[in-house]
């Protein structure tokens, strides 16, 4: 009481004072230092017997729960679509403008004028050397783009190999961070910035995938993926990556991990279990949910067209579509000795229930059979296995069984009869490719597979057009004699444009539609019509992608900045305030001081006495 | 990296003022290259447009570079047919009525001049573009026409098949028989055969000659025909016999000759003296009959042997050849000659324009040319003058300008190519127009406005100053600057 109780009630208050400039002076030492919340003292009354003001503080720091996890959800939205956005503008950059020299459409462009000028002048050969100099750049772009595409999935993947090398690391990290926080005996001021730590690891682990947090009551936090998978809590599940090795155009993605061609990322949990995480409703967002949507879908689809564009430039070329005639008697025949796996007869006929449209696919192996019907034109598609050799009698075979209505019959030397029975026959068609360069038809195989193979869109295996943009080239036949794109038959005069008006006429008219769809999320293209068509659809399409990718990074990074913003205003330092804040606890101290020295007076005139 | 964990991170303030420099970097680039768009992304739905425009400019620079090439041999086209068109007139000059010369001049330069001449036609139908023969129909890889010996000399040339014809026809007087039995003058074509005179008709106008002529058995029209005269009474001076005839050059042409009784001294031509009783007169007439062919089948026999030998030898499109005749003519021998070369001008439009050697009216010039080449006419005699004149008669007829208006003349063929060459134009005018809007329409898409670039610019400029300054303003306000 009296003085001694003045003289601990401004001890007390010039200690107050000094707890506070040194926060202040912690807080404007770390304005700049990314992460860091903001610290203030926070004050308790105690009564300590006489001493009614003394008071006691603690540190705290400033955190908003709703806040931060809104900040996890943008991070990982911004890391998601800026991988994206990255890969896809180098994609662009391989594809170019349409108008680039290097432009798939000039390029065609230029391959179309070269046999429209072959046509006229056939018997020039520099027309015959421009034709096959055009097929050999248009050939190489194809190849050259698919090499991109491959590259780029497998930079995917190794971006995926890192990322998880990194977010294992950090969940370590991590970890050992919940554990120390746990700690209550430390020192709080080293207990505040190992919170600082823990959030910026957190953000950290967010980007790469993304993260439910639950922060506790005694600091620590707990991680789980969105769906539900926990990947921390007290212990950390490790994340596994397992690559593929080199990527190629066959590579794709099968839920059943036996069949699957690309790299797996798996999450074992500290208990054991181990799940899969490349299915896509398992990560949604986050860098590594976009690199694996890039190796799996978009850079995918882009190939599955790029190899639609390569088929319909080798089959334009080579088809030999024969339409039969009805021979007087209301029956069409068809000579089908030259079929080859992937060749189709087309057939549409009338019965009682309206008309329909069938398409006969030849495979060569029955285990790819059956096929799915209806396919993208909406025709009914019957599959027949004609390794017996014999191509007419097993589609005879195949259509009678099939086709109850009409009369079919094969006469034995590979001609097919088709006759109206029950249903009457409305046109029957074979698409049958060249069988060599001077068979006598205008078709000429000028692109081909691998080793001078015959492109045949033959479905069995994986497909012969899976990847086929990575491996047209031009038959090297032609390049050894390039009068074979004028001589279709032996004695044929160089004049006869015959052949190369076959080719042109074919390329400007002969119509495909692709079996394959992109993604729903990139609006579900899919392409159709002439070879023209295709690489301006494909051209436009993915430009749509790169743009809509473009424009969601700008859009979510400009949302990440208004959070962020909205962060800095909550957590960071306002050295304006610290400074005002500082010259009032400077004042108190000064005060306080004053108070003391009051008191050592008084105290010292007492003891004069 | 997202999370920057970089010291002093940059706020969203500067953030702002690095994506407007870097707009400005963009804009700068624009006016630089002059491309509105710099990657495919940003052109949005311009994509399309550009992706149609630019197909169909490089559609209408195909076809554009087609009618060049064309153009280009069309030109080769009218300068031939101009230059054959020349010769043409210069055969009929060959061939003027009754103009031999001074001493038969005419008669021995005839021969030369149609050598020279049918030389310079071959070569005009083998001209080449650059190794490309354009008379050939689409064959264009080899010389359409054989060369001029080849034509004319060796064992199956056009000298000796000639020569093989004019016997053939002129053997036995023209190859008819004459035999007088009593009163009865008989005529008969001595084989089932093409050569020589064929007998078409006789009549007779008079009391005492009783002319007929032979049954004709519509199953063999070609058999030998056969003309008997019978005088049964004396004729009366004036009364003719008609004898109609026809040539191996022109089977369809009658050819009449009257012999007239007459009781003049000397006998007039063609005329036969009356005898003392019918089978004198009867001999008179066979005498007068058998004088008139021998003379004629070393004139006009000959000459229309040499023409008949000519068609036979340079046949026409679609007529077999001889096969003991050199093949004149290798190119292409199509129905329709115009359609054998065509090229793309427009996307459904087809410019025709194909010509082939053995055209009519490239043969008949070949032949009438041939004929004069093998026939040796001088010294100046009786003989030469008529198979002189006889010659004349059919070059002028066959290579006459009546025969234009008939299918494969010359002057049809320049005229069809000029009906092409007229399309093509036409089509040339419409796609350089159409090129240039297409060309306007793109540059709208795909060119950099440059006023609105230097506008976006000024904007931009001052926008990033105003900033500059705002940022260095509010960086001065802070209460540390201000505490003592």
């Amino acid at each position: 009481m009296g003085l001694s109780s003045t003289l601990s009630n401004a001890l007390g208050g010039m200690n107050a004072s000094q707890r506070g400039i040194d926060v202040v002076s912690r807080n404007v030492a770390n304005q700049g230092t990314p992460g860091y919340h903001r610290q203030s003292i926070v004050i308790e009354e105690t009564a300590y017997g006489t001493s009614a003001q003394v008071r006691s503080s603690t540190l705290s720091r400033a955190f908003n729960e709703a806040l931060e996890k809104q900040h996890l959800v943008a991070v990982s939205s911004a890391g998601y679509h800026a991988v994206r956005s990255s890969f896809l503008d180098r994609l662009q950059m391989h594809i170019g403008k349409p108008g680039d020299a290097n432009s798939l459409d000039t390029l065609y462009a230029g391959f179309e004028n070269a046999l429209q000028a072959l046509a006229t002048n056939p018997n020039d050969v520099t027309t015959r050397a421009g034709v096959l100099n055009a097929a050999q750049q248009l050939v190489e772009q194809l190849n050259g783009l698919t090499g991109a595409v491959q590259e780029m999935r497998r930079e995917a993947e190794q971006q995926i190999s890192n990322s998880v090398s990194e977010l294992n690391r950090q969940l370590t990290a991590l970890a050992d961070i919940n554990v120390r926080i746990l700690d209550l005996s430390q020192d709080q001021q080293a207990r505040l910035s190992l919170m600082d730590e823990r959030d910026r690891l957190v953000a950290s682990i967010s980007e790469a995938i993304d993260v439910r947090a639950t922060y506790r009551a005694d600091g620590t936090v707990a991680l789980m993926t969105e769906s539900g998978v926990g990947i921390l809590d007290v212990q950390a599940s490790q994340f596994g990556f397992q690559s593929a090795g080199a990527l190629n155009s066959s590579s794709l993605f099968d839920p059943d991990p036996a069949n699957s061609g690309v790299g797996q990322l798996t999450l074992r949990t500290p208990s054991g279990l181990e799940v899969n995480l490349d299915s896509r409703s398992l990560l949604s967002s986050g860098s590594i949910a976009g690199l694996l949507e890039l190796r799996d879908t978009t850079l995918v689809n882009m190939q599955d067209q790029l190899d639609e564009i390569a088929a319909g430039l080798a089959l334009a070329m080579s088809t030999v579509n024969t339409i039969a005639e009805d021979d007087g008697t209301g029956a069409y025949a068809l000579d089908l000795s030259g079929m080859q796996p992937g060749n189709t007869l087309g057939l549409s006929y009338t019965d009682g229930t309206g008309t329909h449209k069938v398409r006969v696919v030849a495979v060569e192996e029955a285990g790819t059979l059956p096929l799915n019907s209806p396919n993208a034109s909406g025709e009914r598609v019957i599959g027949v296995d004609i390794s017996g050799g014999d191509p007419a009698a097993a589609i005879a075979a195949a259509l009678a069984a099939e086709v109850p209505g009409l009369a079919v019959t094969d006469d034995g030397a590979g001609g097919l009869s088709v006759a109206n029975g029950v249903a009457s026959v409305g046109n029957l068609s074979a698409q049958i490719t060249a069988s060599g360069a001077q068979s006598g038809a205008g078709a000429l195989n000028l692109f081909v597979d691998t080793r001078g193979a015959a492109f045949t869109d033959a479905l069995d295996g994986s497909g012969q057009k899976q990847g086929f943009a990575g491996r047209i080239s031009v038959n090297s036949a032609l390049i050894a004699d390039p009068t074979l794109l004028v001589r279709y038959d032996a004695g044929v005069s160089l004049g006869d444009a015959t052949r190369p008006q076959f080719l042109l006429d074919n390329l400007k008219g002969m119509g495909f539609v692709s079996e394959k769809m992109t993604s729903l999320r990139d609006g579900g293209v899919r392409l159709s019509g002439k070879v023209s068509d295709l690489i301006g659809q494909m051209i436009h399409h993915q430009g749509n992608v790169v743009a809509k990718a473009q424009s969601e990074n700008a859009a979510v990074s400009y949302t990440l900045q208004s959070i962020t913003t909205r962060m800095t205003a909550e957590y960071g330092v306002n050295v304006d305030e610290e400074m005002a804040r500082l010259m009032q606890l400077q004042n108190a101290y000064a005060a306080s001081a004053r108070v003391v020295s009051t008191v050592q007076e008084l105290i010292d005139a007492l003891l004069r006495m | 990296m997202i999370i920057n964990k970089s010291l002093y991170p940059v706020s969203g303030t500067i953030q702002t003022i690095t994506n407007m420099h870097k707009k400005l970097d963009n804009l700068q680039l624009q006016l630089a290259t002059g491309n509105r768009y710099n990657t495919l992304a940003e052109m949005g739905s311009d994509r399309l447009h550009h992706l149609n425009l630019g197909a169909r400019l490089n559609r209408i620079e195909g076809y554009q570079a087609n009618i060049l090439t064309v153009q280009n041999r069309m030109s080769f086209y009218t300068l031939g047919l101009e230059r054959l068109d020349e010769i043409e007139a210069d055969a009929r000059a060959l061939a003027v009525p009754n103009a031999y010369g001074t001493d038969g001049i005419n008669l021995a330069t005839a021969r030369t001049q149609a050598t020279n001449l049918l030389k310079e036609v071959i070569d005009v139908l083998n001209t080449d573009i650059t190794g490309q023969y354009i008379f050939g129909g689409n064959k264009s890889d080899t010389k359409p026409v054989a060369s001029f010996s080849q034509i004319m000399d060796g064992p199956n040339g056009f000298v000796a098949y000639s020569q093989n014809r004019n016997t053939q026809d002129m053997g036995n007087d023209g190859r008819v028989d004459r035999v007088v039995a009593g009163n009865v003058v008989t005529l008969t074509e001595d084989g089932d055969h093409a050569f020589g005179f064929k007998l078409a008709s006789v009549s007779a106008i008079g009391a005492g000659i009783v002319a007929a002529s032979g049954p004709v058995d519509p199953a063999a029209p070609d058999a030998e025909q056969e003309i008997s005269i019978t005088v049964s009474a004396q004729p009366a001076p004036g009364d003719r016999v008609t004898i109609g005839v026809t040539m191996p050059h022109d089977r369809d042409s009658v050819r009449y000759f009257t012999f007239t009784a007459s009781e003049a001294d000397p006998l007039p031509i063609n005329g036969f003296a009356i005898g003392a009783d019918e089978d004198e007169t009867a001999a008179n007439l066979e005498a007068a009959i058998g004088s008139k062919l021998a003379q004629l089948s070393h004139t006009d026999l000959r000459s229309s042997s040499t023409y008949a030998a000519a068609d036979g030898f340079f046949n026409g499109m679609g007529e077999a050849q001889d096969p003991a005749a050199t093949a004149w003519y290798r190119g292409q021998d199509a129905a329709n000659p115009r359609q054998t070369v065509t090229a793309n001008i427009d996307e459904s439009t087809k410019a025709h324009y194909g010509v082939q050697a053995n055209e009519a009216g490239f043969v008949e010039l070949i032949k009438g040319l041939a004929v004069f080449a093998v026939s040796d006419l001088s010294p100046l005699d009786a003989t030469n003058a008529g198979r002189y004149d006889a010659m004349v008669d059919i070059q002028r007829s066959r290579l006459s300008e009546d025969n234009n208006s008939k299918p494969g003349s010359i002057e049809g063929i320049t005229m069809e190519l000029g009906l092409a060459a007229a399309t093509i134009n036409t089509v040339k005018a419409r796609h350089t127009q159409y090129d240039a809007q297409l060309q306007t329409m793109l540059a709208e898409i795909a060119e950099a406005p440059r006023e609105e670039v230097a506008m976006m610019l000024l904007t931009l400029q001052t926008q990033l100053q105003a900033s500059y300054q705002a940022t260095a303003m509010a960086s001065q306000l802070t209460l540390v600057n201000y505490l003592r």
